[in-house]
């Protein structure tokens, strides 16, 4: 029987190359810790597309797309675990503190 | 003085101003956009706590609902919003209702919605190693604003009444 560590894993890898609208999923990795709750969950963590030129992010339904895909495939793989996704874009911009001397 | 309540709406607005939407590139301070992420639950845990306080005592003037809002937990609605957002056993004796939310897109986004931000606030604020950019943080902004916006869609609806009901359920007395 799979472990839990393995089904999260293999959900992530399920994730891996999928697209859900204008979201690419370009690497994934699952973590199993505690949640706010002290409870055990899954850690979802994607590096997905950048958003489009001119925009803030991505598009919501395309990120609620990829949510309810997420719980369909662990309710799939029977993942009773909670689930939270986290999404980095591929491209980091440096933020305002980034830089001391400009910023302080 | 002029009372000036906690409004939901003006708390969106102030996670877009530090998450600097349409301000172009660049990203914000890192301080900035965890205190958006933050704001950002705020926003919808006012709601829903105002939505109950609203259905569950409609003719009551507004300085009573607020006074009744304190009765909410953020464990308490996060247990209703877990409840419906996951597909494990339901609480036996509301088993039925439980089975409509669930069938309900719109309620499931909210649930999920809350549940994430519940967790994000907590990473925003206490995680020395969290990640925030801009744009997962106007994620959140995003699904906080798309959540509002379902619940006042649905409003008026037998699962928004059981929604409701749960919800004011898992208040505490104090």
């Amino acid at each position: 029987m799979a472990t839990d560590e393995g089904v999260a894993q293999g959900l992530a890898g399920w994730l891996g190359g999928k697209t859900f609208g204008s979201v690419t999923v370009l690497a994934s990795k699952a973590t199993i810790a505690t949640d706010l709750e002290e409870e055990p969950a899954v850690f979802l963590d994607l590096t997905v597309s950048d958003p489009a030129p001119n925009t803030d992010t991505w598009p919501i339904e395309d990120v609620l797309a990829l949510r309810r895909a997420v719980l369909r495939k662990a309710s799939e793989l029977q993942l009773a675990m909670r689930i939270y996704v986290r999404l980095s874009p591929a491209t980091d911009a440096p933020q305002e503190d980034d830089t001391p001397a400009l910023f302080g | 003085m002029a009372q000036r309540p906690i409004n939901p709406a003006w708390l969106i607005r102030q996670a877009d101003e530090l998450g600097y939407r349409n301000k172009g590139p660049g990203q914000p301070r890192n301080a900035d956009l965890r205190r958006a992420v933050s704001v950002a639950y705020y926003a919808l845990y006012h709601d829903v706590v105002l939505r109950v306080c609203t259905h569950q005592m409609p003719k009551c003037p507004d300085v009573e609902r607020w006074s009744w809002s304190r009765l909410f937990t953020h464990k308490g609605t996060r247990r209703v919003c877990d409840v419906v957002s996951s597909s494990g056993p339901a609480p036996q004796h509301v088993a039925e209702s439980v089975r409509h939310m669930r069938a309900n897109q719109s309620l499931v986004d909210v649930a999920i919605a809350f549940v994430s931000l519940q967790q994000a606030r907590f990473e925003a604020d206490y995680d020395h190693a969290a990640e925030f950019t801009k744009p997962t943080t106007l994620s959140f902004v995003d699904q906080a604003r798309d959540a509002m916006r379902k619940l006042s869609v649905i409003a008026g609806s037998a699962d928004y009444g059981r929604f409701m009901a749960l919800m004011a359920m898992h208040a505490t007395p104090r």
